[in-house]
């Protein structure tokens, strides 16, 4: 167990309110883009957008959720946590952060198939990358997709995008 | 093992320069390795991941320094926000980027301002030649001059020798 400075009331309440919106943005940034994902495929739109890095924030959500409470509780009780609520919250958090990263390969496979299973399929010049964040374009159709990444070269010469 | 709070935010720093390192020679081998890529594409997109790996890490130190403040005393926790922090942060400036096109915008403004310099090269080099070419156009006209006005001094100075009625004497 560590024990470093404790802060003061603002710190506290500020770093509380830290945790507060990360974590009110984390769930709402995944439940946000889950639901335009799965709205997009069963109304059969003729692009579907999966943000993978979407699917990372519930992990990081749930870690900072878990930091939320356990600051709350630990400052409610005021009290520092005996060795086996520390195994246990160890445990826990080790076990959110490996399902905040297998996670999204989860449901990459799973929206990859239910797009196969509707007839969609990837349009890989529409997808964007970067480090692990990954935006992927299913469409309905190849003119769909040519037609996208057609939009995308004027828009990008004429807003110098 | 980076526990606590100076280990997570030593983690946090090592991982930013570390994740600097690789992108920086990820983009410097793939700006090699592609054919069309160009120099403002390889300082643009570098650029942009230096800001955005900056911000993330940013993002993550100040996650584990709020968690200490917080009164969190479990050891684990600093990390285990700056990994969550860091990568909620890393995503969210993905998808930023990718949504307002900032790293396609600075290329593209590296772009437009490579070809100022360069119209504005053009432009002083065209100067300089159509000044010199003044100046070797007036040598050339002043030279023409002068020799017109010595040949019809030596022409009149014959003219008048051949014409003038003194007899020869021999």
């Amino acid at each position: 167990m560590e024990h470093e400075h404790r802060g003061s009331i603002v710190t506290k309440v500020s770093s509380f309110l830290f945790f507060v919106i990360l974590t009110i943005a984390s769930f709402w940034w995944f439940f946000v883009s889950s639901y335009g994902t799965l709205q997009s495929v069963f109304y059969g739109d003729d692009v579907v957008h999966f943000s993978k890095g979407a699917m990372y924030s519930l992990g990081a959500g749930i870690i900072l959720l878990l930091l939320t409470l356990l600051g709350v509780y630990q400052n409610t009780k005021k009290v520092d946590l005996s060795k086996t609520q520390t195994k246990w919250a160890a445990r826990g958090f080790i076990l959110a952060t490996v399902s905040m990263f297998v996670f999204p390969i989860a449901a990459h496979v799973s929206v990859d198939r239910l797009t196969a299973i509707n007839g969609y399929l990837e349009c890989k010049e529409m997808n964007y990358q970067w480090l692990l964040y990954e935006k992927i374009v299913y469409v309905n159709s190849q003119s769909v997709c040519e037609k996208l990444a057609k939009n995308r070269e004027i828009t990008k010469s004429s807003s110098g995008r | 093992m980076g526990l606590g709070k100076a280990g997570a935010i030593h983690a946090a720093k090592s991982g930013g320069i570390l994740s600097i390192v690789l992108l920086s020679t990820h983009r410097v081998a793939d700006y090699f390795l592609t054919d069309s890529a160009t120099l403002s594409q390889l300082i643009g997109s570098l650029a942009a991941d230096i800001v955005k790996v900056g911000l993330a890490t940013g993002a993550s130190i100040v996650a584990a320094t709020a968690l200490v403040g917080f009164g969190v005393t479990l050891a684990i926790g600093p990390i285990i926000a700056v990994v969550a922090v860091g990568i909620l942060a890393s995503m969210a400036l993905g998808e930023i980027d990718n949504h307002y096109g900032i790293t396609d915008r600075v290329i593209l403004g590296l772009d437009e301002l490579s070809q100022d310099a360069q119209s504005q090269i053009q432009k002083t080099k065209q100067n300089i030649l159509d000044k010199a070419g003044y100046a070797a156009a007036q040598i050339i006209d002043y030279a023409i001059d002068s020799a017109k006005v010595v040949l019809i001094d030596a022409a009149k100075h014959q003219l008048h020798k051949f014409l003038s009625g003194k007899p020869r004497v021999f």
